[in-house]
């Protein structure tokens, strides 16, 4: 039986999925194998494929706004009944949502009959060297993307600061030993780098522990913080803090505050932010490696 | 007690006389009527219809009036999809396309499709009136979604002001919804917020809870039950779903139903789910439907318990599945029979009855729920206990009571389905229907020559010739060739000189020349046979 190399490429929007995707196309081994292609995007219907350049590949689009992800299986299933009665496929490019979960994904190809057909080559994750902090602490899939993913291309790393991205290298270390990593700028993957890539790669080494959490806790209130005593516990939280954004009333006066990997920058808010705001505090702050209850309350101690 | 009464009863935890049925019937109902989703979503006449048509096949509790999670979106200027076979998608997201927060206005009761969906309400309240009619809304993260766009999980780190008076925004159309719902005649108000598994507990406390709670209370002030639907990984926000104050809450297969069964109880209120849309619903068979409807009735009990799909049903649901679904829901018999059925674990339970029906005999085995308790199984015994007389000692019957394990095993083995069901030699003959004497006496011949046939095919022999020097021994060994010859059989001719081995048949060798016949049967090629198996043909050689 004529088996079918699938590829699968995950990653929040931006992270360079569309550029990758062309790029693999154009690239060994899917250049001969006749791709065929799913594409399920969020809300993006006709976008992205006006990108995708090769313009004969068969394409699949799943939709539905991916609400609901049972009924996207069915639409999944068809497509990939479909592509395989067609016969004249070799490989199959899957470009997911960003909302979606790895494992429905790999899931939907291990039914019955359908398993015997597809054969994961890949699965490929592209991170988003400049915001992927920000999207991990609030949306599920972008951290089990990372998890689930047999390699790891951290693309945008020259938006970056080189602290930053040695951060994010932990991080992804963390949540996914396993998985290779490599850097781009541009989306383009490095053939070599494919060629050693392989499938259920997170399954080599257990972990000891459970991936460190990304968190995001909200501070709003009324009480006044020292200026002094804030940065020393920002400086103190250092190992953790990844993400700090918004309003502080210190007690000479309400700043903005802004901190990504190691910079911070105090300015005057503006006075749209302010007035929208109930409380003259409202930040955000992202952090690992601490919970969400201790992060809370370090915060507010310099408050009074 | 009807439809209403025992769905309103089950979301307030009382205990009901059955498990109230509530088939979300989306699209579907399109499929029903032959027509495009597309055609049926928009128009008033179809909807009643089609829905009218779902009441009538699957003799619901309760039914949804439109599941469509995008008619909120279209009303406030989303650009949608449309698709054959499944509700809309929204491409466009107005506030990442030049709409600006402050332009949007809650709809009317008018606006988009909200009109005729109302209409269509309206018509099917006043058709239905012991029905269950659900008003389903997009809860507000969901519609959030559909207005911004994934670039919500940006802001909310960057601009945690602005999603709220979005989500703020998004619950006022909620409210408003709900209540255009209730002033129809819906009972209940689905809140369908799917997206909200995308998030973990602590988003949405943040995000959500505050908005849903408000909602829940307003539906509650209008005398109305509130259902909290969600779909995908959300087990992570069961908990923090169940404080918002709903009065139930409806997952898909995703989620363990024991684990929101114990989350729900905990909080005092019912819950909903989780039949397998895709797997089972739409790609199974009736007993699969059935066997996972029976799997959800029995964790959850007898109070606080929906029997739904997990989800908008898929337009090609077959009809069989769903109705398969409604029979046992109705008919306490049919479910016993299908309980039993589900009680099937794996394979490793199923016997290899390949070489079953070699025997001599031709062996007519009744599989029923209980002869003595159930009527139809009854009168099937009686049918083949009336025939096997006549085949004079040639036909045993035995009577399988799935009640017992082993019968299950049985049955299962042979890929029984129905109860009860006639198989002769192994092979499903009657299903569910008493033969008439003649067809029955019919069937066993068949099997009977098929036997003979198969026995004059299959049977081998060797003519041993024992032999201690006689000289009658050649002549003997002639007359045997030549019979042989001129029947045109294959059969072996041995001489046996050996005094032991002559010994060995019993015959001492003042008594040879002596003949003896071993006559060979092929009964198993390649397998383990199962005892059951083997002890039919040691019957034949005793």
């Amino acid at each position: 039986m004529n088996t079918i190399d699938v590829y699968i490429l995950t990653g929040f929007v931006g992270a360079g999925k569309t550029t990758a995707l062309n790029h693999l196309l154009q690239t060994e081994p899917l250049a001969s194998a006749n791709p065929a292609l799913i594409i399920n995007e969020f809300g993006k219907i006709g976008v992205d494929g006006a990108l995708v350049q090769k313009q004969d590949l068969k394409r699949y689009d799943i939709n539905k706004g991916s609400i609901f992800c049972i009924c996207t299986k069915t639409d999944f299933l068809k497509a990939l009944t479909e592509i395989a009665e067609s016969k004249c496929h070799q490989s199959l490019l899957i470009e997911a949502t960003g909302i979606a979960e790895t494992v429905d994904i790999e899931s939907f190809l291990d039914a019955p009959k359908l398993k015997e057909i597809y054969q994961v080559k890949a699965n490929l994750c592209l991170v988003d060297a400049a915001n992927f902090t920000r999207i991990a602490a609030f949306l599920k899939p972008a951290k089990t993307q990372v998890q689930y993913a047999d390699a790891l291309i951290v693309n945008k790393c020259d938006l970056v600061s080189e602290s930053e991205c040695y951060t994010l290298a932990k991080i992804l270390e963390n949540l996914n030993p396993n998985a290779p990593r490599t850097q781009t700028t541009n989306g383009k993957i490095d053939t070599d780098f494919l060629a050693d890539i392989r499938h259920n790669i997170h399954n080599d080494k257990t972990l000891e522990q459970p991936p460190e959490d990304i968190i995001a806790v909200s501070i709003s209130t009324e009480k006044p913080f020292n200026h002094e005593a804030f940065y020393r516990t920002l400086d103190d939280l250092k190992e953790n803090l990844l993400r700090l954004k918004g309003n502080v009333n210190f007690n000479d006066g309400v700043k903005f505050v802004e901190l990504a990997g190691t910079t911070i920058t105090e300015t005057d808010p503006s006075e749209e932010l302010t007035k929208q705001n109930a409380a003259p505090t409202a930040f955000t702050a992202i952090a690992w490696k601490i919970d969400t209850e201790a992060l809370k309350s370090t915060l507010l101690a310099c408050s009074s | 007690m009807t439809g209403k009464e025992r769905v309103k009863k089950a979301f307030r935890s009382e205990v009901v006389d059955r498990v109230p049925w509530v088939p979300f019937v989306g699209c579907h109902a399109g499929a029903l009527l032959g027509v495009s989703a597309e055609k049926f979503l928009k128009s008033e006449k179809l909807i009643v219809e089609g829905v009218s048509k779902a009441v009538e096949l699957y003799r619901p509790d309760g039914i949804p009036v439109a599941f469509d999670l995008q008619i909120e979106a279209e009303a406030l200027g989303c650009d949608l999809v449309w698709a054959e076979e499944n509700p809309p998608a929204v491409v466009k997201h107005p506030l990442m396309n030049g709409t600006a927060l402050e332009d949007f206005r809650i709809p009317n009761a008018e606006d988009g499709r909200i009109g005729l969906v109302l209409r269509a309400a309206r018509t099917l309240r006043s058709e239905h009136p012991d029905i269950a009619l659900y008003g389903l809304i997009t809860g507000p993260f969901t519609l959030a979604l559909h207005l911004l766009g994934t670039d919500i999980f940006m802001k909310m780190f960057d601009d945690t002001t602005y999603v709220h008076k979005l989500l703020a925004f998004c619950k006022d159309v909620c409210v408003a919804m709900s209540r255009y719902y209730i002033e129809a005649g819906c009972d209940v108000i689905a809140m369908v917020d799917p997206m909200t598994s995308q998030i973990g507990p602590d988003q949405f406390t943040q995000f959500v809870t505050p908005y849903v709670t408000e909602l829940f209370e307003s539906i509650r002030t209008q005398d109305a039950l509130s259902s909290f639907f969600v779909c995908g990984h959300a087990q992570q926000n069961i908990a923090v779903m169940a404080e918002c104050k709903c009065d139930n809450i409806s997952i898909d297969e995703n989620i363990p139903l024991d684990y929101v069964r114990d989350e729900c109880e905990k909080h005092g209120i019912s819950y909903g789910g989780n039949l397998q849309l895709t797997s089972v619903l739409l790609l199974g068979e009736p007993i699969d439907a059935q066997k996972n409807a029976i799997a959800c009735m029995e964790t959850a009990g007898d109070k606080g318990f929906i029997l739904a799909p997990g989800c908008d049903l898929p337009y090609a649901t077959p009809q069989a599945n769903l109705t398969a679904i409604t029979e046992i829901v109705h008919d306490e018999y049919k479910r016993q029979v299908a309980a039993q059925v589900a009680c099937e674990r794996s394979d490793e339970d199923r016997l290899d009855l390949e070489e079953y029906g070699k025997a001599d005999k031709v062996i007519v085995d009744i599989i029923t729920l209980d002869s003595e308790a159930c009527a139809p199984c009854q009168y099937m015994v009686d049918a083949v206990k009336r025939v096997t007389p006549e085949f004079q000692g040639i036909v045993e019957w035995r009577e399988h009571k799935i009640k017992y394990r082993e019968s299950l095993v049985f049955m299962t083995s042979l890929m029984v389905r129905n109860i009860p069901t006639i198989c002769i030699d192994g092979e499903i003959v009657f299903v569910s229907r008493i033969p008439p004497k003649d067809e029955l006496i019919a069937a066993i011949q068949k099997r009977i020559n098929e036997k003979f046939r198969l026995r004059i095919q299959q049977r081998k022999a060797s003519i041993y010739v024992l032999d201690s020097g006689c000289h009658k021994t050649d002549a003997m060994e002639e007359n045997l060739k030549t019979a042989i010859r001129e029947l045109g059989v294959d059969i072996n001719v041995e001489k046996i000189t050996d005094p032991e081995v002559i010994q060995s048949y019993g015959i001492a060798t003042s008594q040879t020349p002596a003949i003896v016949v071993a006559k060979y049967q092929v009964k198993s090629l390649r397998r383990l046979p199962e005892v059951v198996a083997i002890k039919e043909w040691l019957k034949d050689l005793q």
